[in-house]
């Protein structure tokens, strides 16, 4: 994965503000990043805007990077951190949900139980699909959850609700997901 | 199965990237030149060739002042030393030597000491402008030294260590430099500190501040703090149950989460330090209740809302006794609290006409049933007095009750 060598080598050269170093990163990172920008909004643009703000971020706290973890794991952090400001400045208490109404697809039954979808070959372009479909409260428990690796603790703080909901928001969004997912393997097979 | 859903989805994402797009670079890199400006090349060499041109003047005015006249050099200041380096530059790739010497220059109590230098261009080329700054000249065989505390020129300050704060709190700053530091709040608006002075202020707002200094009109940014923003205090009030177990205790609960709390009651010794506590407040009036967090940040906040209690407590006791009602909780006294609490009292009944006692107890499960224990009989009067004294009261409780009991 990271080379941590030739990684420690560029961000030492980021650590003097050289644009050749910095854009090495940017390069070496952006594809991923902008991935889980897309994630957590659901419009290219905007992931786009958040990914810029992240890496101007990125090299503004470099020197707070100790080393010791994974590189690319703090950047990641910084970018998930910056897309819930993002989306947190955009609309007015956006994780403050645990209405049913604000799925943004109807039809589907809650008492579906867990155990009777499992998943097939999920292949992520569908789950992203999926994922954007979500209103931004269930999107971003979801993605902090399940692929962010956010307790419901940490998710409550960052987010600024109770674990509760956070819980409920994950288990709905957890369910369309299914539900979605679903239907287009469905098609698919 | 859900950690199996769980995983599925998450190893769907493993290693999942979207296409490089060269136009992003572009933006960011504009970005970055605004943000996190980089020195030109052109002016690298300008400060290379400077430093160079600094270093081989001054030790040539000395070597050829040392050799020719061993008096100390007459006073200078730094731009005369500067400028007698222009007809010296033509030496700059060549080895010079000379004698240890030190110049004394009163004027601007600058003290250099040199020995023997060699220079070689090619080292110094290779580092950058800051690095130059930062890192004390070495070259073979030579050392300059000077004062600290004269360094006015391609001097980087010395910026003060500052630790993240709390909105609200004072950020105070100290330069003792001899050149203004700069700080850029979150809102981009930005504030210097003149050399040698001390700043301070309220912070109010939140976010990163940026600490720097100019150079070549650009902000170069050496340090940062963070303001972290107020944590949200908020709780609720239950109006509904107003006592627990015979006692006054009104249920309040924090309803943002926090790292601590800390709960203050007006009036009141006792705190609590739970998400969830109840009060006891014993007489009518309006309290403060104040609820202080404690962010993870250290950050503290508080909230404070009004509790009002609308009557005296008086051990819940009844006002009026009917002795022909078959209702025992009726057709006998006792005031209600008495017989929840685990307390110790004296319960004494008064006739109000005769000032007599027709009953006490110290036992809560001995009600007054209305008969005077004198004669035996239902007593005679309307109107009785009740007292209760406690030996045990709670913290903030009265020891004596009284109210008055209306025979139906």
């Amino acid at each position: 994965m990271e080379n941590k060598e030739k990684i420690k080598e560029i961000v030492s050269g980021c650590l003097r503000n050289d644009r050749k170093s910095q854009e090495q990163i940017f390069k070496l990172f952006y594809g991923k990043m902008l991935g889980v920008c897309m994630r957590y909004t659901n419009d290219r643009d905007t992931a786009q805007e958040i990914v810029q703000d992240s890496f101007i971020k990125v090299f503004e706290k470099l020197k707070s990077f100790d080393n010791s973890g994974s590189f690319e794991g703090w950047i990641k952090r910084v970018v998930v951190n910056t897309a819930i400001d993002h989306i947190r400045k955009s609309k007015k208490d956006p994780f403050l949900t645990d209405n049913d109404n604000d799925f943004r697809l109807g039809g589907v039954d809650p008492t579906i139980e867990s155990e009777e979808l499992e998943l097939k070959d999920e292949k992520a372009e569908i789950i992203m699909e999926a994922i954007q479909k979500l209103s931004p409260g269930y999107r971003a428990v979801f993605n902090l959850y399940v692929i962010d690796d956010y307790s419901h603790k940490e998710i409550a703080e960052t987010l600024g609700i109770s674990e509760g909901t956070s819980k409920s928001n994950l288990s709905k969004a957890r369910m369309n997901i299914q539900k979605m997912v679903e239907d287009k393997f469905i098609k698919l097979y | 199965m859900e950690n199996n859903f769980n995983n599925k989805i998450k190893q769907s994402f493993e290693g999942y990237e979207l296409p490089y797009d060269p136009a992003a670079w572009d933006n960011l890199s504009k970005q970055l030149d605004v943000r996190m400006p980089v020195k030109s090349k052109i002016n690298s060499k300008i400060w290379i060739a400077a430093l160079v041109i600094a270093v081989l003047s001054i030790s040539t005015i000395i070597y050829f002042t040392s050799n020719t006249d061993k008096k100390p050099l007459p006073t200078e200041n730094k731009e005369d030393i500067n400028s007698s380096t222009a007809t010296q530059t033509t030496e700059s790739s060549t080895e010079i030597t000379g004698e240890k010497t030190t110049v004394e220059s009163t004027s601007i109590n600058e003290k250099v000491t040199l020995e023997p230098i060699t220079i070689e261009n090619s080292k110094v080329e290779k580092l950058s402008p800051q690095e130059i700054l930062s890192t004390e000249i070495q070259s073979t065989g030579a050392k300059t030294t000077t004062n600290p505390d004269t360094k006015t020129v391609n001097t980087i300050p010395v910026i003060p260590q500052m630790k993240n704060i709390c909105l609200g709190d004072d950020i105070e700053i100290s330069n003792a430099n001899k050149t203004d530091i700069f700080l850029i709040l979150p809102n981009g608006k930005s504030t210097s500190v003149k050399a040698g002075t001390k700043t301070s202020f309220k912070s109010g707002i939140s976010g990163e501040y940026l600490l720097g200094y100019m150079k070549n009109e650009e902000f170069i940014q050496k340090d940062f703090f963070t303001v972290y923003p107020a944590n949200k205090v908020d709780f609720t009030i239950d109006n509904e149950n107003l006592y627990n177990e015979g006692i006054p205790a009104i249920g309040l609960k924090a309803t943002t989460n926090a790292a601590s709390y800390s709960w203050d009651f007006e009036k009141l010794k006792e705190v609590s330090q739970s998400k969830e506590t109840e009060v006891h407040y014993y007489k009518a009036g309006t309290y403060k209740i104040t609820l202080t967090t404690t962010s993870e940040n250290g950050c503290k906040n508080s909230e404070t809302s009004k509790l009002i209690v609308k009557e005296d407590y008086n051990l819940m006791a009844a006002n009026t006794i009917d002795v022909s009602n078959s209702n025992s909780q009726i057709n006998t006294f006792m005031p209600y609290a008495l017989t929840v609490r685990n307390v110790k009292f004296v319960m004494t009944i008064i006739d109000a006409n005769s000032n007599e006692i027709v009953f006490q107890t110290n036992d809560a499960t001995q009600a007054w049933d209305g008969t005077d224990k004198k004669t035996g009989n239902t007593a005679t009067g309307t109107t009785f007095i009740w007292k209760v004294t406690i030996s045990n009261p709670q913290p903030g409780e009265t020891a004596n009750y009284k109210g008055v009991i209306t025979r139906l």
